[in-house]
C-alpha cells in the first residue's frame, strides 16, 4: 500500500477529566490535529483492562493510544 | 504504568509490535500538549504501516493471535496479580519506570507468554486436527512447554490424540 494514502485507524482511550477535556479545548481553540483518531471516553485512565487494547487491535486498530 | 507494562508484555507475546500502544499525560488546560502527542503519535503509526506491516507477518496470521491474546488476557486474572505487585512496589518505594518494566517483565513475562501460547493452541486446533510438529512451528511455545499442555488437556477431556494428531473435543 502507497505510504501515502495508507489513512491509519487509531484508537485512543481519552480520560474524562484531562485528555478529553484537552482534546475539546482543542477543538474549541482550533488548534489542528490529524482526523485518525477516534475517541472512546473513559472516567479515568486506571479503567484500562489488557482486553481492551487486545480488542482493539484484534478490531482492525492500527495504533492505541490511551491519555490520562 | 504497570497496566502499561503488562499490555506491552501481551502485545509482544501476540506478535504485535508494543511500540502500536502508547500511554501519555496531558491535563485539561493543555490542549497544545495534546494536539502535539496525537500529531507526534500518528505519524508514528503511519510510519509503521498497517497492522502486520512493521511486524512482517500476515495481517490474518496476527488477528488470530490477538483472539488467543484476547481469551488469554481475560484468563490472566490481571487484577488480583496487579495487586500482589503493588504490594512489593509500596514496600520498596521505587516506582521508577525501568523499575516497573523489569518488575512486570520477571514476574509476568513467563505467564503471559504460556497463556497466550495455550490459548492460541486452542484456537488453532479450532480450525481442525493439527500435529505437535505443526504447532511447534506456529506457536511460540517450545515442543516440550506445547506437549504438556496439550497433556493436561487431554487428561481433562477436552483434546484427544489419535495417531500422532490432536483434535478439540466437540463442546456441548
Amino acid at each position: 500500500m502507497n505510504q501515502d494514502s495508507f489513512k491509519p485507524k487509531i484508537l485512543g482511550f481519552l480520560c474524562n477529566w484531562c485528555c478529553y477535556a484537552a482534546a475539546d479545548s482543542a477543538g474549541v481553540s482550533r488548534f489542528q490535529y490529524p482526523p485518525n483518531l477516534r475517541t472512546i471516553r473513559i472516567m479515568c485512565t486506571g479503567r484500562i483492562d489488557p482486553v481492551f487494547i487486545i480488542e482493539g487491535f484484534a478490531s482492525g486498530a492500527d495504533g492505541i493510544f490511551a491519555g490520562g | 504504568m504497570i497496566t502499561e507494562e503488562l499490555i506491552r508484555e501481551i502485545l509482544k507475546s501476540s506478535g504485535v509490535d508494543p511500540e502500536r500502544f502508547s500511554l501519555e499525560w496531558a491535563s485539561a488546560a493543555e490542549a497544545p500538549r495534546f494536539t502535539e502527542l496525537i500529531t507526534t503519535f500518528t505519524k508514528k503509526i503511519k510510519e509503521m504501516g498497517p497492522l502486520g506491516q512493521a511486524e512482517g507477518t500476515d495481517r490474518d496470521e496476527l488477528l488470530l493471535k490477538l483472539r488467543a491474546a484476547s481469551s488469554a488476557s481475560a484468563a490472566l486474572k490481571v487484577k488480583p496479580r496487579l495487586r500482589a505487585l503493588t504490594k512489593g512496589f509500596s514496600a520498596e518505594g521505587d516506582y521508577s519506570a525501568d523499575v516497573i518494566k523489569q518488575k512486570v517483565e520477571e514476574k509476568l513475562a513467563g505467564i503471559v507468554k504460556s497463556e497466550v501460547g495455550s490459548q492460541e493452541i486452542l484456537v488453532r486446533l479450532e480450525q481442525g486436527p493439527l500435529s505437535l510438529d505443526d504447532l511447534a512451528g506456529k506457536v511460540n511455545l517450545t515442543a516440550e512447554e506445547i506437549d504438556g499442555f496439550l497433556n493436561k488437556l487431554g487428561k481433562k477431556g477436552h483434546v484427544s490424540e489419535s495417531e500422532g494428531r490432536w483434535t478439540l473435543a466437540p463442546t456441548d
